[in-house]
């Protein structure tokens, strides 16, 4: 069993936040913010540090957890029962970058597809842009790797149509 | 099988959520964020399970007067009866 000090916890968030706050930016949905969805994933990594008993890769844990809390969250916010703690730790200051509006367009195309498919394929899809391979794919949602084969050719598809009008 | 058309959009699918824009910077301390979470959230937390105990001890307590009620009812009834064959006896 790994110890889990602070020091860890601050490398673990240090290392993950982009890749969680980017999963949050799909599954946050009005009046839920991703900030909100943030901080959750956060405490609850914070809250399993101690179970974690090394059986499963450190990332994979953590894309877990992350899945886990934006479900879990829809859900709770469907029953009214989504209830945000603003946390002063944690500060998202704006960033001025230069406008591509190419980029851009394309970024809301490709979110928009991607939250109009269904939370399986929605999950699916996310961690093969974030380039896991099927086999951790499998291991965060629990299928086969060859269902997960066999949905990647159908998600892609219906992503690459969902975005071809789009555009 | 793929086009190369269909490759490059893919390709660019790929780059656009690797690329994203990042709109904000996150700053995190993370020594007064785990203080945070041991404070407010464990509040949160504790007036949730209050909540639930408060609710499982109404529903226990109603469940107990309830089963009460059946057990009183049940020995009127049987003291009744011994009582009126008692009575029968003499």
């Amino acid at each position: 069993m790994q110890k889990f000090t602070i020091n860890t916890f601050e490398q673990i968030v240090e290392e993950n936040k982009g890749k969680i706050y980017r999963i949050c930016k799909i599954y946050a949905i009005s009046p839920l913010e991703p900030q909100d969805l943030f901080q959750e994933v956060l405490y609850s990594i914070w809250k399993s540090m101690m179970t974690f008993k090394g059986n499963s890769n450190i990332n994979t844990w953590i894309y877990r957890i992350t899945f886990n809390v934006c479900l879990r969250s829809k859900q709770k916010l469907e029953k009214n029962n989504f209830k945000t703690v603003h946390l002063e730790s944690i500060q998202f200051v704006p960033v001025d970058i230069p406008l591509d509006r190419t980029q851009q367009a394309k970024h809301k195309a490709l979110t928009s597809c991607i939250s109009s498919l269904n939370e399986t394929d929605k999950s699916i899809i996310i961690l093969y842009l974030e380039e896991l391979k099927y086999k951790e794919i499998a291991e965060i949602t629990g299928m086969t790797e060859n269902h997960i084969a066999v949905k990647m050719k159908r998600i892609k598809k219906t992503l690459l149509n969902c975005i071809t009008n789009k555009l | 099988m793929w086009n190369n058309k269909q490759k490059d959009i893919w390709k660019d699918i790929y780059d656009t959520w690797n690329k994203q824009p990042q709109s904000e910077r996150i700053n995190i301390q993370v020594s007064k964020l785990v203080d945070e979470f041991k404070s407010k959230i464990s509040q949160f937390e504790k007036d949730s399970i209050n909540k639930d105990l408060a609710f499982i001890n109404s529903s226990v307590s109603n469940f107990e007067k309830e089963s009460i009620k059946k057990d009183i009812n049940l020995f009127t009834t049987l003291l009744k009866k011994i009582i009126s064959k008692l009575k029968k006896k003499k």
